[in-house]
């Protein structure tokens, strides 16, 4: 019996492992789905569904190991957190494969068996490009606005969130860009 | 809790170091040591909280006691240490999208035309110091005037192909 309880004390060590695996699953299901999702849609239901996941396990361990309330609530906090930081990595990866450089320069060399000079490698991928992208994507998530030719700031997350990266780089590198 | 504190505690104390160490000096390849001082604090720390267990007491908590709360603890450290690694590469390297919101707030009310943006940032900001990475990184190599990808770049590459491939998304970039 006692082995048995100690087995099911690593049920908060899976927890938040099942919780991501759950996420991730849905999230690739959601955006196969015919009716098509969007890609933040997607990781947002994703996340919805590993939670509910991560709360019914513990929920399920409480009620098989009754204990206080407030222990509950402590395994719960941590198990929550680190399927959270979990569920960030995971958003970070799926969006690294859209929008990162290294990998779209990755993708470009693999498919040339031959391998790429700079040139060519800036003939398929380029500044330019880099840029229409992220404006139509800004614009779709409504980041900025087009008004007359001109582009203005649209909604301010964004915009907190790019401070917060640069109070970031100043506390750990020292500096405001890569290029300072 | 105790499990919570402490693993907080640890990662914060590598933070600090990781900090200090890069103020002083930036090390060349970044990323690897920075992974070994996570791991290292997590690998010395739980050697340390694990010794001392009975002499540690921080705000009337003691250290995780048996090897399921250690486990949560290194459970919950790595995903921190997963989560600051990615934010990282958002540190290194300064992100587009990023530079041209800051670019059109910097404008305010007369707004930025397209030609405007497109001002300093051209293939030389934001491709070349991209590739020097992949190099550095050893995810790919120059021969006879070309790039080619390694090992580690190729099981990258096919990584991200695969999960795209899963998502029926397109190169993305």
């Amino acid at each position: 019996m006692a082995e048995d309880l100690s087995i099911l004390h690593f049920a908060h060590v899976i927890c938040p492992l099942l919780g991501l695996l759950i996420n991730a699953t849905s999230q690739v299901l959601l955006c196969r789905h015919e009716r098509g999702f969007g890609l933040l849609e997607s990781i947002f239901a994703g996340f919805i569904c590993g939670l509910i996941m991560v709360i019914l396990i513990e929920v399920a361990y409480y009620c098989a190991i009754p204990s206080s309330i407030a222990h509950l609530l402590g395994l719960l906090c941590i198990c929550i957190i680190t399927y959270g930081t979990l569920s960030y990595c995971y958003f970070h990866f799926v969006n690294l494969g859209e929008t990162a450089r290294r990998v779209r320069i990755l993708r470009e060399l693999y498919d040339s068996k031959d391998g790429l000079s700079m040139e060519e490698i800036l003939n398929r991928y380029n500044a330019n490009d880099i840029i229409e992208k992220r404006i139509r994507r800004l614009l779709f998530n409504g980041q900025i606005i087009l008004k007359d030719g001109r582009y203005f700031p649209g909604n301010s997350t964004v915009l907190l969130m790019n401070k917060a990266m640069v109070i970031m780089k100043i506390v750990v590198l020292g500096k405001r860009s890569e290029f300072d | 809790m105790s499990v919570l504190f402490y693993g907080s505690l640890l990662f914060g104390l590598a933070f600090v170091l990781h900090v200090v160490w890069w103020r002083i000096r930036l090390p060349k390849r970044q990323i690897k040591v920075l992974l070994i001082i996570l791991f290292g604090f997590l690998c010395v720390g739980s050697f340390i909280l694990h010794q001392y267990a009975l002499k540690i007491s921080i705000l009337g908590l003691h250290p995780p006691s048996d090897i399921s709360e250690y486990s949560q603890l290194a459970t919950y450290f790595i995903s921190l240490i997963l989560a600051y690694m990615i934010t990282y590469s958002a540190i290194e390297a300064d992100s587009p999208s990023l530079l041209i919101v800051m670019k059109i707030s910097d404008a305010r009310k007369s707004g930025l035309t397209k030609e405007m943006l497109g001002v300093d940032m051209d293939d030389s900001v934001l491709v070349e110091p991209r590739i020097k990475d992949l190099l550095t990184d050893k995810m790919a190599e120059m021969r006879e005037g070309k790039y080619h990808l390694t090992t580690k770049g190729l099981m990258m590459a096919l990584l991200f192909k695969f999960y795209r491939d899963l998502m029926r998304a397109d190169k993305g970039g």
